[in-house]
């Protein structure tokens, strides 16, 4: 399985993660979800209302080398400024937010501040507008382009955002939150994935969950048309 | 009021809070930050939401003593390296926020009132670190946090146009820019070019940073390379790799060579 199949398989788990979402918001270096909420909006949820920096539902012919990009508010509908998005989030009006991690604990909890290996510590770029969305928005989506034990830990070693997933996509498998424990569950392992392998690659413990459903071709017609050149391998590289 | 960049640049003393333009490689006062690097500005303090190559080459050279931001970075290009080192070695504090909270920041002095209560972010780190402080709520029960006000020195804005006293218009997103520019107690602008009154007032609608706290205002074409300025020119992104692949000396000559 290539990174451009695996990929697509992330795309299509979160796609369907909109199927009944009002309105969704994604910002910097949000390759995956670029592709996942144009496929959504093209295939299983037409009423669905996007939301940038750039602007108010905007509908790009392709995915661009960086997805805030000013270029992108051409194809916007009306404008909105981040500061308002963070605004409609405290109001209880965001729906879906996609959030990525350079960590992932089993509590839902990011780390995109620093880690600190053999006494060293390493910078990361920071969370941008993470701390806020992943507190008040309704169902945060967490995502990650690779998946292994210092990726995905029992405990962040800094929590630069907090808050409940309603899912995390990874390349190996789709997490879901199980409210009752309080924890990240897996929902379905991606076909070339064992649970062996799962559990080698994730610091907490993983249960076996049904096989994540293929993407069908339609759907890889769409991504293909929205990312001719393959920019989404980028995050999975 | 219409001046050089290098006296613009030497009206920015030593130890000066400074809020920038855009965001990452957008629109950005690449040509300021690049001058503020050759008259070996110190003890800097940046602050924005999300910067990219101003930040990174602040941090390179050592004008910067402490950054107040979301995120730094290059986006899908790559770290901001330079941001990074000086942060590892301690030569710059990452005094790290969200961009909520910048927002919130540069609001409260915006208003003019002393703090902004804000949404519960309290399990994310830097709540503490930052000092954010509780209060009770006056109308209901319970604690409200809140964020400080933080009013900078200079917003140094670049724009698409102005006119000679520094009114300026912004095309496309504009980011924090006329937020930070209420919030400022001084304003810089940089823009790619300067029009008569008449021709910027044809175009009012766009025009949303007025010129009373405009300073220094400077024509500089190409100002934000290699970020972009739409609609003139977009992210030079193969000179933003060699800008990433740059050892000391090849910034050093970066920052003479790029002009202005």
């Amino acid at each position: 399985m290539n990174s451009l199949e695996r990929a697509n398989y992330m795309i299509s788990s979160m796609a369907k993660a909109l199927k009944d979402a009002e309105n969704v918001f994604m910002g910097v270096a949000s390759y995956l979800p670029f592709a996942a909420i144009v496929l959504a909006k093209k295939r299983y949820n037409p009423d669905l209302k996007w939301f940038t920096i750039l602007g108010y539902n905007p509908m790009p012919k392709h995915l661009p080398l960086s997805t805030v990009h000013p270029w992108i508010s051409k194809y916007c509908e009306a404008k909105i400024q981040l500061g308002e998005i963070f605004d409609m989030s405290a109001r209880g009006e965001i729906d879906c937010v996609f959030l990525a991690g350079a960590q992932i604990d089993e509590k839902g909890n990011i780390n995109n501040s620093h880690l600190i290996i053999n006494g060293r510590r390493i910078q990361l770029p920071g969370g941008a507008g993470g701390a806020l969305l992943h507190a008040t928005a309704k169902r945060p989506i967490l995502w990650q382009g690779k998946h292994d034990s210092r990726i995905f830990v029992k405990k962040v070693q800094r929590i630069t955002a907090a808050g409940k997933p309603y899912k995390v996509v990874t390349p190996l498998c789709v997490f879901k939150f199980d409210e009752r424990r309080e924890k990240l569950v897996v929902e379905s392992i991606h076909p070339w994935v064992s649970l062996e392998e799962l559990q080698k690659n994730t610091g907490f413990e993983v249960n076996d969950a049904p096989k994540t459903e293929k993407p069908r071709e339609e759907e890889i017609a769409i991504i293909d048309e929205i990312d001719p050149h393959g920019i989404r391998k980028i995050e999975l590289e | 009021m219409l001046t050089t960049l290098k006296q613009a640049v030497k009206m920015i003393d030593d130890g000066s809070l400074l809020c920038f333009s855009g965001n990452l490689l957008y629109r950005i006062p690449a040509a300021f930050a690049r001058e503020l690097v050759r008259q070996k500005k110190r003890d800097l303090t940046v602050m924005k939401t999300a910067g990219g190559y101003d930040i990174d080459l602040l941090c390179a050279f050592d004008c910067v003593k402490e950054v107040r931001a979301g995120f730094v970075s290059f986006e899908g290009f790559g770290l901001a390296k330079n941001f990074r080192r000086a942060v590892e070695e301690g030569r710059v504090k990452f005094a790290e926020h969200t961009c909520y909270t910048v927002i919130a920041s540069l609001r409260a002095a915006a208003y003019g009132i002393p703090f902004i209560p804000i949404a519960n972010i309290s399990k994310s780190y830097f709540v503490e670190e930052r000092g954010f402080k509780w209060v009770d709520d006056p109308y209901n029960n319970g604690k409200v946090l809140t964020v400080p006000a933080i009013k900078p020195d200079f917003a140094i804005i670049h724009a698409q146009k102005a006119d000679e006293d520094g009114n300026a218009l912004i095309y496309g997103p504009w980011f924090e820019d006329v937020l930070m520019c209420r919030a400022a107690k001084n304003i810089i602008i940089t823009a790619e070019m300067i029009v008569p009154k008449e021709e910027l007032k044809r175009e009012i609608d766009a025009v949303w940073i007025p010129s009373y706290k405009v300073r220094a205002v400077i024509e500089i074409p190409k100002g934000a390379y290699p970020g972009c300025c739409p609609p003139y020119y977009d992210v030079d992104f193969d000179a933003i790799k060699e800008y990433l692949s740059l050892d000391k000396n090849g910034l050093a000559k970066h920052v003479e060579e790029v002009r202005p």
